[in-house]
């Protein structure tokens, strides 16, 4: 028998507004899984290095960013020309948010190489705004900085989680970064997440 | 989650007591974790490893590829706290993308396709819904880190063993008033933790 909120909480204390609080943090326990119990194997965090990876500074960060940027490159192209009848090979990227949106974020997910010439990917984004009338989102990759090839276009809904399945080009060794852009009927569009 | 533990405006002191209580945040542990403060790290996972195994059980439905998830996720979070960017939001949602890129690796290491098990209340949800909801449970599960125990022992009595408030005195051995004031103060406590994340 699911446990009755009247009878937890009573309400003789508590302001309307606290017992809304109260009442959504009710319903969101009753909607939930019970939390997993730890294994012994999980009872203590994994073992690590003594430190972790330090974040360069000045030249030496961009230094670091040119080899990177090169070895990124190598293992894009090294991947994706795998996955040209090659192996099962997907790649992930991540992608934070600019400007006004600076706390979004997204995961894309690129499949292995499908018939015709595409890949299939899905992205998770998080913290875009419910699209308006006339408005919608396009997640384009980009070459030196600049929108290329447009993947797809979708929409938000009121969720603050937005999971979307698109397309990719076969090619994607050519291709250097990504970017989702918002898109207002008849305007120009401005980017709002990039990898 | 709770980044930060604003708080509480509450008039009732039944209600309020002890909720505003300072707390590290996440953002924090993970820019100390970024200087290799073990300590850190440790809070972390103190905070986290239900819900990043949750999440896994969930994704992956399996007990052991979920828990070598868990290992993984926590391995990168200590690689890559540096990336972290306190100016780009809280903690939690980088936490939640970093435990999903793991598990994203688990399945490529396997060569396999993802699970996504999905409880019994998300048998008819489609995608947007399967991913709100692990961000929902993430979160909630997470919050409940943050009770003191004998307040988490009557939450989980009451939600997921389904005992009456009666019954769960008489388990506890604690009178009935008690078990009120703990559930009352562990759902206000929970409130606060959940408000940012799950407006």
């Amino acid at each position: 028998m699911s446990p009755d909120f009247n009878e937890l909480v009573g309400g003789e204390n508590a302001t309307p507004e606290e017992l809304a609080g109260l009442r959504r943090v009710h319903e969101l326990l009753l909607s939930a899984t019970p939390p997993p119990e730890l294994s012994r194997r999980l009872a203590l965090p994994p073992r690590i290095r003594r430190r972790p990876p330090r974040i360069p500074t000045g030249r030496m960060r961009a230094a670091f960013a040119l080899a990177a940027a090169a070895a990124v490159g190598i293992a894009f192209g090294l991947g994706y020309s795998l996955g040209h009848g090659g192996p099962l090979l997907t790649v992930t990227r991540s992608m934070h948010g600019v400007g006004p949106l600076a706390s979004a974020s997204a995961l894309i997910e690129v499949g292995k190489s499908e018939a015709g010439g595409k890949r299939e990917l899905e992205m998770t984004v998080r913290g875009l705004p419910a699209s308006a009338r006339n408005t919608w989102y396009e997640l384009y990759l980009t070459k030196r900085g600049e929108p290329n090839e447009l993947c797809g276009r979708f929409r938000a809904g009121q969720s603050a989680l937005t999971v979307v399945r698109l397309n990719a080009p076969d090619d994607l060794e050519e291709y250097t970064g990504w970017i989702v852009t918002a898109r207002i009927s008849g305007q120009q569009s401005r980017v709002l997440l990039t990898t | 989650m709770h980044e930060p533990l604003a708080p509480s405006t509450s008039n009732s002191p039944n209600l309020s007591a002890d909720v505003a209580t300072p707390v590290v945040s996440d953002g924090e542990l993970l820019v100390a974790t970024a200087t290799g403060d073990r300590k850190a790290f440790g809070e972390l996972y103190d905070r986290y490893a239900r819900a990043v195994l949750g999440l896994a059980l969930a994704r992956l439905g399996d007990r052991g590829r979920a828990e070598d998830a868990v290992q993984e996720t926590f391995t990168s979070i200590w690689r890559a706290a540096a990336t972290y960017r306190p100016e780009r939001g809280p903690g939690a949602p980088w936490l939640f993308t970093v435990a999903r890129n793991a598990m994203s690796n688990q399945w490529r290491a396997r060569g396999d396709l993802p699970v996504e098990a999905p409880d019994e209340q998300s048998l008819e949800l489609g995608p947007d819904e399967r991913a709100e909801q692990a961000w929902r449970s993430f979160c909630i599960h997470r919050s409940l880190e943050v009770l003191p125990a004998e307040q988490r022992a009557v939450v989980e009595l009451a939600y997921w063993h389904e005992l009456s408030q009666r019954e769960i005195a008489a388990r506890l051995a604690i009178p009935l008033g008690t078990v009120k004031t703990r559930t009352r103060m562990a759902l206000q406590r929970l409130a606060v933790a959940l408000k940012e994340d799950l407006q």
